[in-house]
């Protein structure tokens, strides 16, 4: 009976304990120590990414002609993007101006998937938070492409939700026809581009890029990222909208560095 | 430190579900609660969360141990299964039946080797 006692009590003086940090690490004090804490283990937790990242990650001959594939996917969605706004603004003599946006760089410390090596990750937790800039909702690219959006910030660490992650959706556009549609992810590395209205036409092989869905203040996903390209078409005539299985632009479980977009000010 | 970085299987809870089935005493909670602390720090959580969380499994597994055996390779296989679930559903992370499988047979399969470790331990102490 005494160690029953001696149990519950134990039990609810942790859970007391847990229950003032919860509410403590709402506070600036909480968050100025959490920071700290971060930026004591960082360091630690990036040594172990590197040398994950490394053992799984070697270098061959197909890996570099498959990142050069990449980045001439990259610029050809870029050139493909000139040359349209180029048309625009020959027709229209249209100017628009968009904030000027810096790039933070930023490290992987957290690459979190079912089984490292074997599953891509959805969700990467990066050494850079509210200090450096970081904010809810920024794109974070690498090159020219996009990976995703922060939904997480501290002081030092911010996580990044990828694009293809289950439940996350953006607007996109496919660069040679022009058709609108909105890329949800799939999980596992997968993306449909949906709600495709039946008179735009899809080819496989198609780049997608991003549409763009920022606000006055600059804050959203800004337009002309590679997102990937179409593998498979899905169209059919008693449907409303077509739909596209959409691969992705690079290898994300291979990166160990990405790049946030920050507001300049 | 590597459910923080490389994977997301529930490691640490696994660990605690067996140490507090194995040992029996209340020192699990201060493990409980150190390791929640730094889970919040790793995965970018509000600190205390994930503390409050294991604390709460771990209350649950031993009340359950006051009436009934939980020594059992049975009992532990349940209790990761419904505990993972459960921390899966809380903490939503993609492949919840896969994390799942593999928690359970990873605890079963260290519970198992822990139960041959200790019951060899014993055979050497008593023909001593």
């Amino acid at each position: 009976m005494q160690k029953q006692r001696h149990l519950i009590s134990t039990f609810f003086f942790f859970f007391l304990l847990s229950g003032i940090f919860y509410g403590v690490s709402q506070t600036s004090f909480g968050m100025s120590t959490r920071g700290l804490a971060e930026v004591l283990l960082t360091p630690l937790r990036a040594g172990i990414q590197t040398v994950f990242a490394n053992s799984s990650g070697k270098s061959s001959l197909l890996q570099q002609l498959k990142d050069e594939n990449t980045d001439l996917r990259s610029k050809l969605a870029a050139y493909q993007g000139q040359a349209k706004e180029v048309q625009a603004l020959r027709d229209q003599f249209a100017v628009t101006s968009i904030n000027t946006q810096t790039l933070l760089p930023a490290k992987i410390v957290g690459h979190r998937s079912v089984l490292s090596g074997f599953s891509l990750p959805d969700q990467l937790i990066l050494d850079k938070g509210k200090l450096d800039g970081v904010r809810d909702g920024s794109t974070v690219v690498y090159k020219d492409i996009f990976l995703g959006q922060i939904t997480r910030v501290t002081d030092h660490l911010s996580v990044l939700d990828l694009g293809y992650r289950k439940n996350f959706s953006l607007t996109a556009s496919v660069v040679d026809t022009g058709a609108l549609g909105v890329m949800k992810g799939q999980g596992q590395g997968e993306m449909l581009l949906d709600n495709v209205i039946l008179s735009d036409s899809l080819h496989n092989g198609s780049n997608v890029i991003t549409k763009g869905s920022m606000d006055l203040t600059g804050k959203g996903v800004p337009p002309g990222l590679l997102i990937g390209k179409i593998i498979s078409i899905d169209k059919k005539p008693s449907a409303l909208f077509q739909t596209a299985k959409v691969g992705l632009a690079l290898d994300v479980s291979r990166l160990t560095m990405v790049f946030i977009l920050i507001q300049a000010h | 430190m590597f459910e923080g970085t490389i994977t997301s299987l529930p490691l640490v809870l696994v660990v605690l579900i067996l140490m507090s089935v194995g040992l029996k005493k209340a020192d699990v909670f201060l493990i409980a609660f150190l390791s929640g602390l730094l889970l919040d720090v790793f995965l970018v959580r509000i600190t205390g969360v994930t503390g409050i969380f294991f604390l709460s499994i771990l209350l649950l597994i031993f009340l359950y141990n006051k009436k009934y055996e939980t020594k059992s390779l049975f009992f532990v296989l349940l209790a990761t299964a419904l505990s993972v679930i459960f921390y899966l559903f809380i903490f939503p992370t993609p492949d919840i039946f896969l994390q799942v499988i593999i928690s359970t047979l990873l605890a079963g399969g260290l519970f198992s080797l822990l139960g041959l470790f200790f019951l060899k331990k014993g055979t050497t102490h008593q023909a001593l």
